[in-house]
């Protein structure tokens, strides 16, 4: 008995000290980034909440263009200003004038899913839920993304807009189908995001800009608007069969004056109105 | 058969009363590895004090009550020694941030308590501590039979009153 | 006599009841002990202070923790409540469940523990620790297979292998063991009547993590080992621990390949009675050791970097408290303690306490490892760091004077000097908020009106100028045995913003009966920041009342 104890202590020793991996450089590996331009494959919704009074939130707009540019087509990215950090007025002063991202929607995101009550940057990955919480870090996007990246897609979306650059009037034809047998309640989501928006940005990360504030940052994929409400329209419901295919038309009047329409983009989503999960994403330009 | 009916309930009523008075609590002190002071490893199930009562109190150097509550006694321990017999153990919960500064403490109050550290709190835990101070009094026997949390000034008068019932035999039951 | 049948078997029943009840008692059948505690909080939502709505108005977190034993066999368990969470606390715990559950067997020197537990190797952790804290919200518990060995006398081996607590989840895979080896208990033949304690130990642990990142060459295995000495004599103890951490990139350190080093040393003298002098020194350099990588604030930390500070009492004092850097930081901290005697001019009728305490907190010397990295960039080996060499920037500096003194049989008092300097842009995290110089002063004084019944007052100054300016703050208290109340108030006089000039007042009462209390707090309570030991957590201003409920059984 005494012995066979020493001998598991022993034992353990031993696995502890083989275990441990030394790893030589070089450290980083060239990733052939995915040029792929195939809409049949899984996308995955990356959102962003952050807000221009948050130093932060550069560095987490910086994971999510490095992700865009590992996995190309098979990320959507999304940037969403809510919260106190949000809010228009510059926290520190000086000559910068009061700008505000806040949309409906996005404020109404925030809130149900709490995520400036933890803290920004923070966001989401397909809104799935990672150890009882749907709020993921940043540092956290990549490891995350590249464990579901590659799973069979559910569904595919397809974009058709038509554009009248004149009247700014905007028709967007919206045709998903789902790949799988399943069952349940389905909604589909309909947003507008602007890419390029220069403004100022609060910034502590010298690497990335000046400290502590850029003056001229250029926000990525900021979210504008939505098109069928916050939590979109029903998309399918009950059995669902492999296959089924709904097409849904939506019409945006006049895009606002402001946005820059060549930097704006339709960004489309299928999700289960139960548990919010994203189970495909899809995103095209506007023009 | 009525008179045997009226027999067996009475019986079996006696015994029952009979069981919840000998069923008195007899918790004793858990078996935990601790250190002492000087930080030689020291197991909770050899604490003793021949048979006289001991006093455990668990405190942190952080803790104001705790340390008013050890400084108002070390000025009467002496006295409570000589005429009770009864042992005090300080226990600190002070965790690896301050264990180091704790001999120091203790040396440089001049204390005379045995003082145990309980730096991972298993001490605590193993006693169901939630706050400190907590003070628990163990009667010859090794079995604790009172235990009170936080602490006012005077209030090791009513510690050494206790002391005292328990040298006497006698019950507590606040 | 001629007894019925019948009558003679309810005879028998009869006697067989008493013994078979006395029996019950001789057959021990264990006990079950436990505690519970509740906080609870109603919510106004306050603009002036900046107390955020809270829809749900109230929120409480609840524990009841149960430890069964009977004789070498214990067993308990921790039910958790977050319906919902209070506000300054992780958010991730929601709901309710029971994240703790353990069951644990001693015999002849062997104990094994299967579930979840809590450990610690060596006296500073600074491999291993997990522990519970639960003002803060913390938690690490392993929950796994734990065995304790004592082989002989002296001689205490540890070994476990366990994954960790996530909120109500799981993560990580961490295994380890430690050996503690006490030389004058192996050798208690030789060197019984040695007046010096010499322990030596050492101890390994090691976590795994699949490699799924797109970029970086990440190691799955991480190991880290630790090695400590300890030297103890009657007036004079010195102790020491060296950590080395093979290649560990995380999301803390900029995915760095550069190993992790620690080295803590503590010396004490005790010249005579009533006065003992210590000093410490702490280096840390890439020391963050989490089962997750990736994972960021106070969630799965495997190991314990504690802070090398004075731990304040007083609530200006401890207003800006220190946080350990784990990417790299040169401390050092020194105490003298001395009582003065009674019956001299200083030491008046009781003798007078002083202590004088001096830590400073430093960052770590980084230079680049050639000239095209910059120091601490990603997917390199980081930086190179000179191990002596005390860098730059100051990240904490705390001098403080204390004395007590009491004056009579009713009067006791404390005073309490302190001049501190808070690098706030590192310690929080606040880039570009200016360092902090205060100087705070503290007078507690506590009068015993009779028997038991005492008063407290304590009156307490923080003069800055960075920050939220100077604060004042005055409290009164009135303690017996059965039950106390108190009234405090905090007032931001020396805020620039007029507005901000805000009276944080509350008031608390609260009963105590042996193992039971129960506390009601009402007012309004500034944010601020709540630390014990390296680990803080912020919490939000808010105005209400709050209950604490806790109970030993």
């Amino acid at each position: 008995m005494k012995k066979t104890l020493y001998f598991c202590v022993a034992a353990l020793l031993m696995i502890s000290l083989y275990s441990c991996d030394k790893v030589d450089p070089p450290y980083m590996v060239k990733i052939t980034p995915d040029t792929s331009t195939t809409s049949h494959v899984r996308k995955i919704l990356i959102e962003d909440y952050t807000g221009h009074n948050c130093p932060y939130c550069p560095g987490a707009a910086v994971v999510a263009d490095s992700l865009k540019s590992i996995y190309g087509n098979k990320v959507v990215l999304l940037t969403i200003h809510a919260g106190t950090l949000a809010y228009p007025p510059c926290s520190l002063g000086g000559p910068y004038t009061s700008i505000n991202f806040q949309t409906t929607a996005g404020t109404a995101y925030d809130n149900f899913f709490g995520i400036s009550a933890v803290g920004n940057p923070n966001g989401m990955i397909n809104r799935i839920s990672v150890g009882g919480s749907q709020i993921i870090g940043p540092t956290s996007w990549t490891s995350i993304v590249s464990t579901i990246v590659n799973n069979a897609p559910d569904a595919y979306i397809d974009i058709t807009n038509t554009y009248n650059s004149g009247t700014r009037a905007l028709n967007i034809k919206v045709k998903s189908e789902f790949v799988h047998d399943t069952a349940g309640t389905f909604k589909l989501c309909v947003l507008i995001k602007e890419d390029n928006i220069h403004s100022w940005q609060q910034n502590n990360n010298t690497a990335i800009g000046a400290v502590p504030i850029i003056a001229d940052y250029t926000h990525h994929n900021v979210l504008r608007t939505d098109v069928n409400g916050t939590w979109g329209d029903t998309l399918a419901t009950g059995v669902i069969s492999a296959g089924d295919t709904i097409v849904k038309n939506y019409t945006v009047p006049s895009l606002n004056a402001s946005w820059v329409d060549s930097n704006c983009s339709v960004v489309v989503f299928i999700y289960d109105a139960y548990s919010k999960t994203i189970i495909q994403a899809e995103e095209k330009k506007i023009k | 058969m009525k008179k045997i009916c009226f027999l067996t309930i009475g019986v079996f009523l006696f015994s029952f009363s009979f069981a919840q008075n000998t069923e008195t609590k007899t918790r004793t002190i858990p078996s935990v590895d601790v250190q002492t002071i000087d930080g030689a490893a020291f197991n909770t199930s050899k604490i003793s004090n021949d048979g006289k009562p001991i006093i455990i109190s668990f405190w942190a150097t952080w803790c104001k009550p705790c340390v008013k509550e050890l400084t108002s006694i070390a000025e009467v321990y002496e006295d409570w020694q000589k005429e009770t017999g009864v042992k005090l153990i300080a226990v600190s919960i002070d965790d690896a941030r301050t264990s180091a500064s704790v001999k120091p403490f203790v040396l440089g109050k001049g204390w005379s308590y045995d003082v145990l550290l309980d730096m991972n709190g298993n001490f605590k835990r193993a006693l169901n501590v939630n706050l400190v101070p907590s003070t628990f009094l163990v009667n010859g026997k090794g079995e604790i039979v009172w235990q009170h949390t936080s602490f006012a000034e005077g209030g090791e008068l009513e510690l050494i009153k206790l002391v005292k019932k328990v040298i006497a035999g006698e019950a507590i039951t606040e | 006599m001629y007894i019925h049948r019948r009558t003679g078997i309810l005879i028998l029943l009869i006697c067989f009841v008493p013994a078979f009840v006395f029996a019950q008692n001789l057959i021990n059948l264990g006990e079950i002990h436990g505690n519970f505690q509740l906080d609870a909080q109603y919510y106004n939502a306050d603009s002036t202070i900046g107390a955020p709505a809270v829809p749900e108005k109230i929120l409480s977190n609840g524990f009841l923790n149960l430890i069964y034993t009977k004789g070498n066999f214990s067993a308990g368990l921790r039910y958790e409540n977050y319906l919902n969470v209070m506000q300054g606390f992780d958010p991730r715990y929601k709901g309710n469940g029971i994240p703790y559950r353990y069951a644990s067997y001693t015999q002849e020197g062997m104990e094994v523990t299967v579930g979840s537990f809590y450990e610690q190797f060596g006296d500073n952790g600074i491999i291993l620790r997990s522990y519970e804290e639960r003002s803060l919200g913390f938690d690490n518990a392993l929950d796994g297979v734990k065995l304790k060995y004592n082989p002989c006398p002296g001689i205490t081996l540890k070994a476990l292998i366990a994954d960790q607590r996530f909120f109500f989840d799981k993560a990580g895979l961490v295994r380890g063991a430690d050996g503690e080896f006490s030389i004058n208990d192996i050798f208690s033949k030789c060197m019984s009547k040695y007046k010096t304690r010499f322990t030596i130990g050492g101890s390994v642990v090691s976590k795994y993590q699949k490699d799924q990142d797109p970029i970086y060459k990440l190691p799955e295995n991480v190991a880290a080992f630790a090695g400590r000495a300890k030297v103890s004599r009657p007036k004079f103890d010195i102790r020491t621990e060296y950590a080395y951490k093979v290649n560990d990139p995380s999301a803390i350190n900029n995915f760095i390949y550069k190993p992790g080093e620690a080295l803590i040393v503590n010396a004490s003298v005790y010249p005579k009675k009533g006065m003992s002098i210590m000093l410490e020194g702490k280096r840390i350099d890439n020391m963050n050791f989490r089962s997750d990588r990736t994972a960021t604030g106070n969630a799965l930390i495997i190991n314990y970097l504690p802070a090398m500070t004075k731990q304040h009492i007083y609530s200006l004092a401890a207003m800006y408290p220190y946080a350990s850097q784990p990417n790299g930081e040169m401390s050092y901290q020194g105490t003298i303690r001395y009582k003065i005697k009674k019956e001299t001019m200083l030491g008046g009728k009781y003798g007078t306490d002083v202590a004088l305490n001096y830590s400073c907190s430093n960052s770590i010397d980084k230079k680049q490892i050639n000239d095209s990295t910059a120091i601490q960039q990603t997917g390199t080996l980081g930086y190179k760091s000179d191990f002596f060499k005390i860098g730059n920037e100051k990240y904490f500096e705390d001098l403080n004077l204390e004395v007590g003194h009491k004056f009579s049989k009713t009067l006791k008092t404390n005073f309490m000097f302190a001049n501190m300097i808070y690098n706030k842009a590192v310690i929080e995290g606040h880039i570009g908020t200016s360092t902090v110089y205060a100087n705070v002063g503290v007078a507690d004084i506590t009068y015993m009106i009779q028997d038991e019944k005492s008063i407290r007052f304590e009156l307490q100054h923080l003069y800055t100028k960075q920050d939220e300016g100077s604060w004042a703050m005055g409290l009164v208290e009135y303690t017996t045995p059965k039950w106390f109340c108190a009234a405090l108030d905090m007032y931001d006089y020396g805020n620039e913003v007029s507005s901000k000039q805000i009276h944080y007042y509350s008031v608390m009462i609260g009963v105590t009966k042996n193992a039971n209390r129960i506390a009601i707090s009402y007012g309004k309570q500034r944010e601020g920041i709540l630390c014990v030991g390296g680990v803080c957590r912020q919490v939000p201003a808010s105005n209400g009342i709050q209950i604490n409920i806790t109970s030993s059984f």
